[in-house]
């Protein structure tokens, strides 16, 4: 997995790419944790380039959440695959992650929630 | 006629991407009639799953440990099975966990995509049989 990290203001973007699976979870997690350590906890996940999700995948994104939502943040889904979507609506993770068409509108929606 | 394939691979995660690959390739050479891109996607995550649990929960990430894939397309089925050194699972437990759970969707997430998965422990030897009917 590939992660390229686009700041905007106070929201990071994490343009991934790639798999997120039991192998880059480890890689994924070096990047996020480092940004909810440094305070930025408004972070946009963007999946247009996701190749693959596993339930692993799912886990490290919901272990993110938690951690950006004990520091008043919140992580945000964009521009999802269909794959990715299909493994987020089998375990019903898109009712937990507000999920976004595309980065864009995931900013716009930390904007109107400040 | 039934297309078989075995294959064996060290309980690594780096073996997965090239799994993927593999699946897809087998994919193509049965043909789209007998092996159909949406079942493709299904059978993939399924078998990732299915590796991913023998590598954590039978193998404990001992990475000398040889995980055995069987695929066959045979009768309108594509059936995997997944071989490791494990004890198995009571499949009658699996539920999904509940959301912020960061653990446990594997067996959950197969069980939902395949239309059936089995369990079988023979000694030594335990088999995880994932079977998807077009």
């Amino acid at each position: 997995m590939n992660i390229n990290v686009e700041q905007q203001g106070d929201i990071s973007i994490l343009h991934c790419g790639g798999s997120l699976d039991a192998d880059s979870v480890n890689v994924f997690k070096k990047v996020a944790y480092d940004l909810v350590d440094k305070g930025l906890v408004r972070i946009v996940v963007d999946c247009a380039n996701v190749t693959f999700m596993d339930s692993m995948g799912l886990g490290v994104l919901i272990s993110l959440l938690r951690r950006a939502r004990s520091r008043n943040g919140d992580v945000k889904m964009a521009s999802l695959t269909d794959d990715v979507r299909t493994i987020f609506e089998i375990t019903r993770l898109h009712r937990l992650f507000d999920v976004c068409a595309d980065p864009q509108t995931a900013c716009r929606q930390f904007t109107k929630n400040k | 006629m039934p297309f078989s394939i075995k294959i064996a691979i060290l309980s690594d995660t780096r073996y997965l991407a090239p799994l993927r690959r593999f699946l897809s390739a087998y994919a193509k050479i049965v043909g789209r009639k007998r092996f159909p891109k949406d079942a493709l996607k299904f059978c993939t995550t399924a078998l990732i799953e299915a590796v991913d649990n023998a590598i954590f929960h039978a193998h404990f990430k001992k990475k000398d440990k040889w995980i055995e894939i069987y695929l066959t397309v045979k009768n309108n089925s594509i059936i995997m099975k997944i071989a490791d050194c494990g004890k198995g699972l009571n499949h009658m437990e699996i539920k999904n966990p509940c959301l912020t759970a960061t653990h446990g969707r594997g067996l959950y997430v197969m069980k939902r995509l395949m239309d059936s998965v089995e369990s079988r422990f023979s000694g030594k030897r335990h088999e995880m049989i994932l079977t998807y009917k077009l």
